[in-house]
């Protein structure tokens, strides 16, 4: 009862509940048990109440010291603030992305709806790449099951499935659409994610397809395959045109240092640069969540070199092309396709003058299959693919087109993935050499440029 | 030397974005008592609002700020009414409302995700100024110049609210000890509720500055702004403005200038160790924990 009192009063007077030394300090001198209020009613009383709630603590037996008060509370602080960035991060991490049409006529295929997990990547700051991609599938399915590529009573359907970039969150998923008997996996489109899935789809025995990471050494047939191209070569070829037509001696690279893909894009810049006679001033690393460039910006700057590299993700590309410019470097920038996407266009805006990259698709390309594609994508939607839309695209059309040879089981479609050695993508007629996609005329990469109203375009330098 | 100086005024830039949301997140920690996880949120949906009401409805930046000012402060008395008054009541200790804050982190998070649909925008010349000033050798860009008033505004204009105000005395004595404060006739619950108003409208503008000068909008903003502020708040001090301040420029130059003499690659190491550092020759940083209300 008397518990009971002291908190009533406390609580009509405080508004809070106070620690035990404080309560038991405040029980000895101000409540008046009887009553269950205060002692006294003039408030300018209390004008020591503060110093003599001190006095109170310090005469208690497990007094805390400011100190350690402090420690806790920034050592919960600093844990707390640990498991946002944990919990952040599981939204987001690295990305890296960089398309397809088929044709054929199965046998015994089955009637029946084949379902295919599917790894979306509609979160995190990699979401935008991750979202497009996303939207080229499923424009692939609706053509797939629109033109009943699979037979008269076969569909294809994508059972998706955010993973946020999150590793974990992917394998659990895995799990979930292995016990549910999925016919296959598309999956892949962070290099941390991949990397992390590789070895359950190959231990599961799950026919798999990339949906977009350029992870070194990730396709493993007979389970895993990756029909996108890789642009090291490309690279190459972009670099050496590039020589040939403007002559630099020298250049900086930036690195996005936290994505697989993108390092190993670096090196494939680094040595064509450095092949071509090229002096590598420097080389600079950003990281995937980087939204700062002015300090890279300026200190690329000030070097003054002939030509600037990026091996980094679409919006570290944006917005360091952005940051350049104000530095004051309006020198030419190469790199790859990731800036190539509207709304960071938008944000680089005329600063994409003088910029060139290389990519496996461009709305330009007039090979039957891209042509295709973005004519029937632009009457559907409105607005041009990109890249991205091209990732997903030609990912659910090869899936569609070995499931389309096989009886409609896992082991069928492994076995129909093994016998795929060609494919016509919207990149090109592709080999596949073990699992992984090739062109199949390796001169075949697209060269593009930013025209003055900020739109790709065709760069068309003299070949090499 | 001219690369210092460019990368001296680079690193004052990014402190002064830093500083905005720093000062504002250690006051809502000093007298809110909550380690407010969501604060980056706030920052983001300032800046989303921002540009929402330029591109929707057409209106400038002159009434695109006060605007975003006004809905983020209104979220954030919302936010700490509902979510953290019910454990300041209780006296539950840091860890509830931190849990709690890390839910309201998630939903604004995917609120706003979907509301930009992940695509990163930014305010453009219409609405703010793209000039890059030259000043001899040296560029300095206009959102630059406009994110260090802010910054050097607002610590001034705070110091001033707290130290020579009457609601900054309530501010002093809720932060120092609300049940005291309540028991000398102060209504801690109101002062709390106006405090996290200020700290929503700090956040509004540090999320409006940080899109400004980083040329980018996106549902991810606050997330860097939340790490960055709450390293500086660590390393300037709870409880002090000031040190919420000069520790946020301490981490804007660090983080330029590790970069630039010693290694891009080891950028956050170099610049959280060095926090580390300081913080193990100052445990209680820069300025030391002087809370609102102590006598000094």
């Amino acid at each position: 009862m008397k518990r009971a009192l002291v908190t009533l009063s406390v609580c009509r007077y405080g508004g809070r509940i106070p620690d035990p030394v404080r309560l038991r300090w405040m029980r000895e001198r101000f409540i008046d048990y009887e009553r269950g209020e205060m002692r006294f009613t003039n408030v300018s009383e209390l004008g020591g109440i503060r110093a003599a709630t001190r006095r109170a603590s310090q005469s208690d037996p497990r007094p805390v010291a400011p100190r350690r008060r402090w420690l806790n509370r920034t050592i919960s602080a600093a844990l707390a603030v640990a498991l946002a960035g944990s919990l952040a991060a599981a939204c987001s991490s690295g990305g890296d992305v960089s398309g397809s049409g088929g044709s054929g006529s199965g046998k015994g295929l089955p009637s029946g709806t084949y379902t295919f997990g599917t790894e979306a990547l509609t979160s995190g700051p990699a979401a935008l790449a991750g979202k497009t991609i996303l939207d080229g599938m499923n424009f692939a399915v609706s053509e797939i099951n629109g033109q009943k590529f699979l037979g008269d009573g076969a569909n294809i359907k994508l059972d998706t499935f955010d993973s946020g970039g999150d590793p974990a969150k992917a394998i659990s998923a895995l799990n979930q659409w292995d016990q549910e008997n999925v016919t296959g996996i598309l999956f892949g489109i962070l290099t941390t994610v991949a990397g992390a899935s590789k070895p359950v789809l190959v231990s599961k025995k799950i026919p798999s397809i990339v949906a977009g990471s350029l992870l070194p050494g990730l396709p493993q047939p007979p389970y895993i395959y990756r029909p996108q191209i890789l642009l090291n070569a490309s690279y190459s070829q972009l670099v050496a045109r590039y020589i040939k037509v403007k002559h630099p001696t020298t250049a900086v690279t930036v690195v996005t240092s936290d994505n697989d893909g993108m390092v190993s894009d670096g090196k494939s810049w680094t040595s064509a640069l450095e092949q071509g006679g090229v002096k590598i001033l420097k080389s600079i690393n950003v990281s995937t969540s980087d939204t700062s460039f002015s300090g890279p910006a300026a200190s690329i700057a000030s070097s003054s070199p002939d030509v600037v590299v990026l091996s980094t993700l679409g919006n570290n590309s944006a917005l360091l092309i952005k940051g350049l410019r104000d530095a004051g470097y309006n020198g030419p920038i190469l790199t790859n396709y990731g800036v190539a996407t509207e709304s960071l266009i938008k944000i680089a805006g005329s600063a994409l003058h003088d910029v060139y990259y290389s990519a496996a698709y461009s709305q330009f390309s007039t090979y039957p299959v891209a042509a295709k594609f973005t004519a029937a994508y632009k009457a559907a939607k409105g607005v041009m693919p990109d890249a991205f839309v091209a990732f997903g695209y030609n990912t659910v059309w090869y899936a569609a087109t070995a499931l389309k040879a096989s009886d409609g089981t896992r082991q069928g479609l492994v076995e129909a993935l093994g016998s795929l050695k060609s494919f016509e993508s919207v990149y090109g007629a592709l080999k596949i050499v073990d699992g992984q996609a090739e062109l199949a005329d390796p001169s075949g990469a697209q060269f593009l440029t930013f025209d003055s109203s900020n739109s790709p375009t065709a760069w068309t330098p003299p070949s090499s | 030397m001219n690369l210092l100086v460019q990368q001296l005024i680079n690193g004052v830039i990014i402190g002064a974005v830093y500083a905005v949301f720093a000062i504002g997140f250690a006051l809502a920690f000093a007298v809110q008592g909550v380690l407010n996880l969501a604060y980056g949120a706030y920052a983001t949906v300032g800046a989303l609002v921002a540009l929402w009401v330029h591109t929707s409805l057409g209106l400038d930046f002159y009434v695109a700020l006060p605007l975003a000012i006004v809905a983020t402060a209104a979220m954030s008395m919302a936010v700490d009414q509902v979510a953290f008054q019910p454990f300041r009541q209780s006296e539950n200790g840091l860890l509830g409302p931190i849990i709690t804050s890390i839910g309201v982190l998630l939903v604004s998070r995917e609120v706003t995700r979907i509301a930009t649909q992940a695509e990163p925008k930014q305010y453009g010349p219409s609405f703010f100024s793209q000039a890059v000033y030259k000043v001899a050798s040296f560029r300095i860009p206009a959102a630059g110049l406009f994110a260090v008033a802010v910054a050097v505004v607002t610590v001034i204009g705070l110091h001033v609210l707290i130290r020579k105000t009457p609601f900054g005395a309530s501010m002093r004595a809720v932060g120092a000890d609300a049940v005291s404060a309540s028991v000398a006739g102060l209504s801690p619950r109101r002062t709390t509720i106006y405090t996290a108003g200020i700290g929503g409208a700090l956040a509004a503008v540090a999320g409006v500055t940080a899109g400004l000068t980083l040329s980018n909008v996106s549902f991810t903003l606050g997330d860097s702004l939340l790490l960055s502020g709450f390293a500086a708040v660590v390393l300037g001090g709870f409880g002090d403005i000031r040190g919420a301040f000069f520790g946020a420029m301490t981490l804007g130059l660090l983080d330029i200038l590790g970069a630039q003499y010693l290694s891009t690659a080891f950028r956050d190491v170099i610049t959280y160790g060095a926090v580390l550092v300081i913080l193990i020759i100052r445990p209680r940083g820069l300025f030391g924990e002087v809370r609102y209300g102590a006598e000094r």
